[in-house]
């Protein structure tokens, strides 16, 4: 009698309450609640008082949620007639398994205090589901998925993390079922397998239990946490024909650690325009790399000035006018890659309708200046210029809407002549004097320079707002800090800063306050 | 039934008899019980957390029929208060189930009336209190409605045999003492899966086979008028009152654990005692069957408080801990009270060592015992050990250290493709031109508007209150005010309250009624425009009709999806300012019901060979600049992020992902904010005719023949991802 366990067993499951895309995918609605059925039914088949609880997924929508259950590892039919007294919800500290149905409710479970080292399995599905906030910033504003499983390994007393996804789309079952495999395998629970297996079958589908088959023989094998393989995979450009040719120059002109950034921006510009516009790229940033050279590639010698310089620098000469958007959408290689984003099946017809909206500073762009610029300032005057679109609906798979995407896309040799080229070529010039100038004397203030760049971006409002952001930085504290020498000191991390900033909200509230900030700093500075 | 969790596969626990042992969740026990009990009607309103029982009853038809139950699907709780007033003349048992606080305050007028004339036959109001963990409402106790109108309020220990137990004794408490009954469980509650051993169902002495013969004799005594409810008010406190203590104390509804340490107690109300047990146990002060050191008295009724027990449980004590959360402290206010006029000095302490406000959770409890123990002093009981292990359990905050940031929240919204969100996303865009508008949101799934990426809503004051809230800000406002509703909130009051109120007053504002088809953030419940009751009986309602025959001038519908119209509508209504109300109803079906009904029709098609198009949207990786624009326009699930492809860019991309169920609107809002270019629809044939294979080679092969390559390819395959 004495011998009897003196605590429950307590699993908390971390899940995400019942979203839409219709209760067909492998995610979808309440599939926590199956996972808690089972182990239920499980705990019953053993014998063992059992109770668990749930915060219904239908209240919490796409939002997080818990299941709570606790198992007491002591037969029914020992204990006289006596009924253990469970909790309702968990108590931070004293969780012997937490399940995680993704990778930041896992996280969030460390957070809360749920998963400690003296005690804690942990067993969780790896993938992504991202929140909102994430997604929304203008940047990147994702959580760090690396941190999270080192934070999880390091306070779990056990780990038994791996995506679960593939499982669920290879075999159709719910990540319910898969999870229910992970635990079997984990034997964190004083339930057997069998057990396990027994009550999935009362309810489970082939599918389901294909996915538990295949979730138990995983897990068993797993041994780090395993992040999800996909999403990271980039795609390089390689030199072909004459472009060839210009790698020896590389190999020539620029140092080993920057080589393969140079080849692929030239790769890019190439793509973008010819072989003419290549050669100016390489040009371009010859003189950038010999400042870099002379000052041993910056402080930790990775001459991170050129790298920088030489992706921005190509992604400031390709920048995404309606010839280009046109060009990429009727590629071969585009085709093919969205069969298989699409996961088409080779005899699938598939049909494609484009979403086009070009507005009149987009087609202004591609027209000599002596016509774009009357016209935009007409435009102007009439306050029409964000006004007038032509909204187009254009199908790609169709002969006539490919022809006409082609049409476009052929004005390619004829772009340089366009006012929009000669614009940005401009502002290029006058980004680049702006980093050799600062370079000489700051090299941490020139990298950050040629980081600016990454705010122009996007197209019709949303790029005019990068612009806007990028020409007031540029103006007000990198010109200004050039032309004096007062405002220099720190002007490196002020920069980075207003860089993070203007990518982290839309509104530029932050950027906003971090230049309240700066202005605050630099008046104190000169005073 | 569209319900969003049938309870079908369970229904048969609902017949069990006497003996067999009935294992599941709370929902369903409570509903046996009901049937044990020999309820004759029973209706409701759905709300979280109660909404579940709302769906066994609408799914239990056949038993209901068996026994001769009657059951509604009431248009609010007020209705479903009012349907109670069966009770007062006809000795039959009724029951009515809503959510707490919120239903208790719409049923409140009947509520009160109710409590005023008494009742004969039993009648119990299942309640479910939406505080704490996962709760969407003001945290409100419904105590006081409990105190105010003289209505016994049980809340059970969460044990299944004590509320199943205290079901049954609840009919019989009220007729016990004539007075109406709430039984109030917490969220968790509603879903603990637990067993007991069941009785036979009752079949009701007055019931749909068998009915009342004659209409009661007219008895001015059960009229809430004057004189007789001074009278009545006289009988509530002088008999009811004393009746419900007496049957309380007799059948012992609430519990005595005694404990070793006689000098001291724990008061709970009966939701804490699990939590209350199990902190004790962390710190060595019972085992895990609940035998206590310190002496617990359980109270499964909170009102109204028996003084003899109170008084019993604290003679010879010097200190009680109160543990009830919420505020304000009824319980401990009730309980020093009792002990102020039967002169006892014991210590009553309670939100000292205890919050003031919010959810006991285990660790709050936990650290509260803890508190009262180090400063009461218990005889016989190791002080210094209780502290020592108490300062063990306090969480060290380890998990926060070692992430080093900050988990993003996920709170909840919109579901992948739902009907209301291009609405919203319409009302952002219009922004842009007339600036900011004041929304008076609502209670619903629309409400979600006022979470990120949307952030709208000023105001949300009630279901189908929004409106009305907005009447008096038009008046003082150039710019348009708009409301936002659903179908649930027009049917539940909308009509009257918001609707009405703004015709007859002729407000200048623009009220969008999302007809989505069902209260579906509950559950998916039908309203009255859905066209079918829970019966499936057609009812020709529509929310249309109601709006012309009130007098509404100014009315269009829209389908949500079509994002073009939406803009057009929405601007016509800006535009059409001074014309008093104007109405659009955004029509399309819940996505989740939609789907739930599709996809496995879909799935069996497509399983079986039929040639099926299914549309859904992509991005085109290589053309978004990842500036994620699209994504603060919409929110959707399925529009997400994957890591930038491209060597020389950081910034992840958008993504839609394969739960896309190709509602259109990421494309449409692209066309319409005019974003970028990076979006394109696809429609995939499954199981193409031998017609469309043909006619696909010979196209493609023209196709890629107009297609071009890259000057500088790609050297890892495509499709790598």
């Amino acid at each position: 009698m004495s011998d009897l366990p003196n605590r429950p067993l307590t699993i908390l499951i971390a899940a995400i309450g019942g979203e839409g895309g219709g209760g067909i995918g492998p995610l979808a609605t309440e599939g926590a609640r199956l996972l808690l059925d089972w182990l239920d039914a499980a705990a019953e088949l053993e014998g063992y008082p059992v109770q668990s609880t749930l915060l219904p997924g239908t209240t919490q929508r796409t939002g997080q949620t818990t299941y709570y259950l606790e198992l007491y590892p002591a037969r029914r039919d020992a204990l006289e007639g006596r009924e253990p007294v469970f909790r309702m919800s968990p108590r931070p500290g004293d969780v012997d398994v937490v399940i995680a149905f993704e990778l930041a409710e896992a996280a969030r479970a460390v957070q809360n205090g749920y998963v400690t080292p003296d005690r804690t399995t942990l067993v969780a599905s790896t993938h992504r589901v991202y929140v909102t906030e994430e997604k929304i910033a203008p940047g990147d504003g994702r959580f760090d998925s690396t941190a999270a499983v080192q934070a999880a390994v390091a306070r779990s007393r056990r780990t038994v993390m791996f995506d679960m996804t593939p499982i669920c789309h290879e075999s159709g079952a719910s990540i319910s079922a898969v999870m229910l495999g992970a635990i079997a395998a984990s034997r964190a629970l004083p339930i057997s397998a069998e057990s396990i297996e027994r009550a999935l079958t009362g309810t489970a589908t082939a599918a389901e239990r294909a996915g538990f088959q295949s979730g138990q023989a995983l897990a068993a094998t797993i041994g780090a946490p395993e992040l999800p393989a996909s999403g990271g995979a980039k795609r390089s450009r390689t030199l072909m024909g004459k472009a060839a040719d210009l790698v020896a120059r590389i190999e020539q002109e620029f140092a080993a650690p920057v080589q393969s950034v140079v080849r692929e921006g030239l790769a890019r510009v190439i793509d973008y325009q010819d072989l003419r516009y290549a050669i100016r790229y390489l040009d371009r940033l010859v003189p950038i790399h010999s400042t870099d050279r002379e000052q041993r590639g910056g402080p930790d010698g990775v001459f991170r000035l050129t790298v920088e310089t030489a992706r921005y620098l190509a992604l400031r000469m390709t920048f995404e006018d309606v010839i280009r958007v046109a060009d990429l959408k009727t590629r071969a290689s585009r085709w093919s890659r969205l069969r298989a984003d699409l996961g088409v099946k080779p005899d699938e017809p598939v049909t494609i309708t484009e979403y086009l909206k070009p507005g009149l500073p987009e087609l202004a762009s591609v027209l000599p200046a002596w016509l774009a610029k009357p016209m935009l300032q007409w435009a102007r005057r009439h306050d029409l210029e964000r006004r007038l679109h032509i909204g187009l609906h254009i199908r790609s798979t169709s002969i006539a809407g490919l022809t006409l995407l082609r049409l476009l896309a052929s004005l390619r040799p004829l772009r340089t002549i366009g006012y929009g080229f000669s614009e940005e070529q401009r502002a290029i010039e006058q980004w680049l004097s702006a980093i050799q100038e600062a370079a000489v004397h700051h090299y941490g203030f020139a990298v950050e320079i040629a980081r600016l760049s990454r705010l122009i971006k996007g197209y019709s409002d949303t790029h005019r707002r990068g612009e806007e952001n990028y020409r007031r930085i540029f103006e007000d504290v990198v010109l200004a800090s050039l032309r004096d020498p007062d405002l220099r000191q720190g002007v490196a991390e002020r920069l980075r800063r207003l860089i993070v900033a203007a990518l982290s909200d839309p509104e530029g509230r932050r950027l906003a306050d971090e230049f309240a900030i700066t202005v605050e700093k630099e008046s104190r500075v000169v005073a | 039934m569209d319900l969003e969790w049938s309870y079908k596969r369970d229904l048969a626990k609902l017949e069990l008899k006497q003996g067999d042992i009935f294992h599941g969740e709370a929902m369903l026990a409570i509903a046996k019980a009901m049937l044990q009990s020999g309820i004759s009607y029973v209706g409701g309103y759905q709300g979280a957390p109660v909404a579940y029982l709302m769906d066994i009853f609408a799914e239990a038809g056949e038993t209901l029929d068996k026994l001769g139950i009657h059951f509604e699907t009431n248009a609010n709780e007020a209705a479903a208060a009012a349907m109670l007033g069966a009770s007062v003349h006809y000795p039959m048992r009724g029951a009515a189930i809503w959510k707490s606080v919120a239903g208790t305050a719409v049923a409140s007028d009947a509520l009160a009336n109710l409590s005023t004339t008494g009742v004969k036959g039993g009648v119990v109001v299942i309640v479910g209190a939406d505080f704490g963990e996962g709760a969407n409402v003001g945290q409100e106790r419904t105590n006081a409605t409990a105190m105010k109108s003289q209505i016994w309020l049980i809340e059970p220990r969460p044990h299944l045999p004590t509320i199943v137990n205290l079901v049954e004794k609840g009919f019989d408490l009220s007729e016990a003492s004539n007075t109406p009954v709430m039984l109030e469980l917490r969220l968790r509650a509603c879903h603990v899966y637990g067993r007991f051993t069941a009785k036979n169902n009752k079949t009701p002495t007055i019931s749909r086979r068998k009915g009342i013969d004659e209409p009661a004799r007219f008895n001015a005594n059960k009229l809430v008028l004057p004189p007789v409810t001074f009278a009545q008010e006289r009988h509530k406190v002088e008999k009811r009152l004393p009746a419900a203590i007496e049957f309380i104390r007799r059948h012992r509804l609430n519990e005595v654990f005694p404990g070793s340490a006689s000098d001291v107690g724990i008061v709970l109300q009966g939701v804490h005692y699990n939590a209350v047990v199990a902190g004790l146990r962390e710190l060595g002060l019972a085992d895990v069957f609940g035998q206590s050191s310190i002496p617990i008295l359980c109270l499964n009724v909170t009102y109204p408080i028996v003084p003899d027990e109170i008084v019993d449980f604290c003679v010879g004590k010097r200190a009680v801990l109160i543990v009830e959360d919420g505020y304000p402290d009824y319980v401990q206010q009730a309980v020093e009270v009792v002990l102020r006029r039967a002169d006892l000095q014991t210590d009553v302490i309670g939100k000292s060592v205890l919050p003031a406000t919010g959810e006991y959770t285990p660790q709050i409890i936990l650290d509260g015992l803890a508190k009262f123990i180090e400063g009461s002093l218990p005889a016989g009981i190791d002080i210094a050990a209780v502290g020592r292990q108490a300062a063990a359990l306090k969480p060290d905050g380890g998990g926060i250290a070692a992430l080093g940031r900050v988990v993003p929240a996920r709170p909840p919204g919109f579901c992948t493709g739902c009907p209301e969100r291009p609405v919203f996303s319409a009302l952002k865009m219009l922004e842009s031109e007339t600036g900011r508008v004041h929304l008076a949101a609502d209670i619903g799934c629309h409400a979600y508007a006022t979470l990120p990426p949307f952030n709208m809503g000023h105001t949300i004051l009630g279901y189908g209150l929004g409106l009305a809230a907005a009447s008096g800000v038009s008046p003082f406002m150039d710019r348009p005010i708009v409301s936002s509703m659903g179908d649930g909130g027009f049917w539940h009051n909308g009509l009257t309250t918001s609707v009405a109120n703004a015709v007859f007053n002729k407000d200048d504002a623009l009220l969008v009624i999302y007809d989505n088809g069902y209260t579906s953030s509950t559950g998916r419940q039908r309203v009255p425009s859905t066209g079918r009751n829970f019966r499936d009986e057609p009812t020709g309602m529509t929310i249309a009709n109601v709006l012309r025959g009130i007098g509404v001038q100014w009315m269009q519908t829209v389908r949500t999806y079509d994002m073009p119209k939406v803009i057009a509508t929405l601007r016509a209504a800006f535009a059409a300012g001074e014309k008093g109300l104007r109405v659009i109803i955004a029509q399309s079906e819940c996505m989740l019901a939609k789907q739930a009904r599709e996809a496995p029709l879909r799935h069996a098609r497509l399983a079986a060979g039929d040639r099926i198009v299914r549309t859904r949207f992509g991005i085109d990786d290589e053309v978004c600049t990842g500036d994620h624009a699209c994504i603060r326009l919409s929110g959707c699930p399925s529009l997400t992020l994957k890591s930038n492809p491209d060597p020389l860019k950081d910034d992840p991309v958008a993504h839609v992902n394969e739960n896309c169920v190709g509602c259109g609107l990421c494309g449409a809002n692209a066309h319409a904010a005019i974003l970028c270019p990076s979006f394109y629809r696809a429609e995939i044939v499954h199981n193409p005719t031998a017609f469309d294979r043909v006619l696909d080679r010979l196209r493609n092969r023209i196709l890629d023949w107009l297609r071009t390559r890259d000057r500088s390819p790609i050297a890892t395959p495509a499709g790598a991802e």
